[in-house]
Formats: structure tokens, C-alpha cells, sequence
């Protein structure tokens, strides 16, 4: 005679409880298994003002133009491109005299897997001061 | 009407799973498993976790060679059979910060899942090291963990459809754009044309096919007469998928999965043995 286990856990109503826990979490990190068309389109500008709020507009370096469509979300685009950015100005201060209170604010406008640049984000740097957001 | 409903419902989760093709899919998910996780750390190598504060943990524990050994033993244990509930949940947790590594976590991630869901089929009745004691006519338990990896492959193919429904992505601007910036893509789509030989097939198709393909993979394996049309569709997109762009081992993953669907678990007993 056949023996059948119908059931996991020798109850079905416990069966059911763990196969809706587990189709919840497929269904909530469903997100992560997005591929490479994920992407952040990226335009930046860089502005130094100086300590007399004069404003002038600075050509970006040409590492910052491979940043102009970026096969990842955003949170992962902003680690790489804080971090590209800290160690360029970092370079910059130390190689140029600048004068004291003069700030660069890089101007990130951004879409999230869009190339409508709807969203900003601004890192600024303000000589003989720490970077910050 | 609601016992009707009430039936279907338990048939299409509470049906007994055939052990032979359960133990047939334990054993390709233990070897998949050992080719995602383990062979691509297997020569050491940088790697980029997602959480960077982790980074001693992966390099003193997680990517260590006695930690990839152990987590093959304990996957070639599970793949052979033996006390496979036991040695696949320890193999999953073994692997769950394995899934955490920038280009690897798609494929990490439904494979884990997989696992997770697999260990709790009763797989070792048939072709097991060590063979469960009961009934040897007796099923693999009920068909839900094998519902939950057939769910899982849907979302997969149905969440990166849905993402891609973009005027950006489906006019091929997207898929332009990347190909010249991304290392993964293996061809240049700038000129607005995928060129096959003497054909030159304009981007925005290749966009706009795929994304239904992948509408179509989402949906199709869910019907007995559209599963084996939908498994040789999918078969196909990947293999080109894999000369137009890298994805690592998803590919192959993703196909593996369908497996889920085309291997008759639901099949009697008496007709398999």
C-alpha cells in the first residue's frame, strides 16, 4: 500500500503558514533580481565659488563623463562616484593653491533607470573643510 | 464552488511528489549549486561584497579555502542523498553570505532560494547515498516547496520584464547606451543595429522582442501545452542572450529552473517505478 506524506510538517495548516512566509519573501526581494539593465543615468557639473560668492562654472574631468550611464542603482552609483570625487578633490587641494573658503559643489542630476534627469544631488567641498552632502 | 476552489487549491499545493525526479533535481541542484557559489572563488580573486564595512568578514571567513571546502562537502553530502533536509539547510546558511557579492547575486540568490525551498522535499527515497528507511513506494511529501521554485523562476523572468516596460529600455536607447559603456556587453549597438551576419536587426526590436520573450517565460511554463514551447524559447533567448551580453552564471540558472516545471514531480508513483 502506498504511503503518502501529504504534508511537511504533519499539519497542513502549518504547511501553509511556511509556503506564505516564503512566497512573501520571494515576492518582497524580487527587486534584487533585476539585471543589468538597471541603471542610473548621470550628468554632472562642477561649480567653484569663491569666498566673494563669485561663481564660476569648472569643466568636469573626463572620468566623471564614463559616469553618464552607470549599469547599476543608484545607492551602488553613489559609493563609486563619492568616493571618485573625494579622492579627485582630495588630489586637486593638495597639488593647486586654493584660497581659503572657497567651495566646489558638484552637482549630480540623475534618473533611476530613466534618462529624464529628474533628481539632484550636491557634494561639496569648502577649502579647509571637511567634504560633506 | 468553494470546495471546488478548496480542491484545486490542495491539489496544486498538497499533491505528492514523485521521488525519482526528486531526487533526479536534488542531485543537478547540488552540482549547479557547487558551479555558482563555489568554482568561481575556487582561485581566490578580488571581489566586491555589497556591504563594505563586511569586507574582512568575506576575506578572514566567508572566502576562504577551508570554508569553500567545507561548504562542498556539505553540498556533494546533500547532492548524494544523504540526510539531504538536514545537509541542505546547513548548506544554506553556509552559503547565504556567498549571495552578498557584487555580480554574482541573481544567480546566487534564486539558486539559495531553491535550496532552501528543496530541503524541505523528502529526496532521498531514490538515488540517495543513504536511503530513507520508509516505503520505498512512498512520495517525497507535498508539491509546495516545488510550487515555491516554480514561483520563484516566474518572478524572476516576470520582474525584469516589468522593469524593462520603459520607453527608455523598449526604444533601445537603453540597450545602445550600455553597450558601449558596460564590459559585459560583447557587442557595440551604437549605430542603432545588432548586426547577425548579414543581418542588421535595429536595437529597438532586439528591446522590445526580449522584453515580451521574457512576458512570455513568466507566464508560459504555468500551462501543460505552452510549457515545453516556452522551455525551447527559453532556451533559445539565452544562448543568444550569452553573445550579447555576460550575466555570469544566470543563464544557466535560470535554465536549470526549468527543470521545476518540466520534470513530472506530480507523476504516480507506480507509472515512474
Amino acid at each position: 500500500m502506498q504511503k503518502n506524506k501529504t504534508y511537511v510538517t504533519r499539519s497542513k495548516y502549518v504547511d501553509l503558514i511556511i509556503f506564505t512566509v516564503l512566497l512573501c519573501i520571494i515576492l518582497t526581494t524580487s527587486f534584487r533580481l533585476r539585471v543589468y539593465y538597471q541603471f542610473t543615468v548621470a550628468e554632472v557639473s562642477l561649480i567653484r565659488i569663491n569666498p566673494d560668492g563669485d561663481r564660476t562654472i569648472i569643466p568636469t574631468p573626463n572620468f566623471i563623463h564614463s559616469l553618464g550611464l552607470v549599469s547599476e542603482q543608484p545607492s551602488i552609483v553613489w559609493n563609486l562616484t563619492e568616493k571618485i570625487i573625494n579622492t579627485h578633490m582630495k588630489e586637486y587641494l593638495e597639488n593647486f593653491a586654493v584660497e581659503n573658503g572657497t567651495q566646489f559643489d558638484w552637482i549630480i542630476r540623475y534618473g533611476n533607470n530613466s534618462f529624464d534627469l529628474n533628481q539632484e544631488r550636491i557634494i561639496t567641498f569648502k577649502v579647509d573643510d571637511k567634504p560633506h552632502d | 464552488m468553494i470546495d471546488t476552489y478548496k480542491s484545486h487549491i490542495n491539489e496544486f499545493l498538497f499533491a505528492p511528489v514523485n521521488p525519482l525526479y526528486a531526487a533526479l533535481f536534488r542531485i543537478g541542484l547540488a552540482i549547479m549549486i557547487a558551479v555558482v557559489f563555489l568554482s568561481p572563488h575556487a582561485k581566490g580573486g578580488f571581489t566586491i561584497v555589497y556591504i563594505h564595512a563586511l569586507d574582512s568578514p568575506y576575506q578572514d571567513i566567508f572566502l576562504t579555502k577551508p570554508y569553500l571546502i567545507i561548504s562542498l562537502l556539505v553540498a556533494i553530502l546533500f547532492g548524494a542523498g544523504f540526510y539531504p533536509r538536514i545537509f541542505g539547510f546547513i548548506l544554506a546558511i553556509l552559503l547565504f553570505p556567498l549571495v552578498f557579492i557584487l555580480g554574482f547575486h541573481v544567480s546566487r540568490q534564486i539558486l539559495l532560494f531553491t535550496l532552501i525551498a528543496f530541503s524541505l522535499v523528502q529526496s532521498d527515497t531514490r538515488l540517495s547515498l543513504k536511503k530513507n528507511t520508509s516505503n520505498l513506494t512512498s512520495d517525497s511529501g507535498p508539491n509546495w516547496p516545488i510550487r515555491l521554485i516554480q514561483i520563484q523562476l516566474s518572478v524572476l523572468y516576470g520582474i525584469n520584464a516589468i522593469a524593462k516596460t520603459t520607453p527608455e529600455y523598449l526604444s533601445g536607447n537603453v540597450l545602445e547606451g550600455m553597450s558601449i559603456i558596460s564590459p559585459r556587453f560583447l557587442v557595440n549597438l551604437s549605430n542603432g543595429y545588432l548586426h547577425l551576419g548579414f543581418l542588421a536587426i535595429p536595437v529597438f526590436i532586439l528591446a522590445t522582442s526580449s522584453t515580451l520573450i521574457e512576458y512570455i517565460l513568466t507566464i508560459g511554463f504555468w500551462f501543460r501545452r505552452s510549457r515545453i514551447p516556452t522551455a525551447i524559447l527559453g532556451v533559445m533567448f539565452h544562448l543568444i542572450l550569452m553573445k550579447i551580453v555576460k550575466i555570469g552564471f544566470l543563464d544557466w540558472a535560470a535554465m536549470f529552473l526549468y527543470l521545476a516545471f518540466l520534470f513530472p514531480f506530480e507523476r504516480p508513483i507506480n507509472k515512474a517505478s
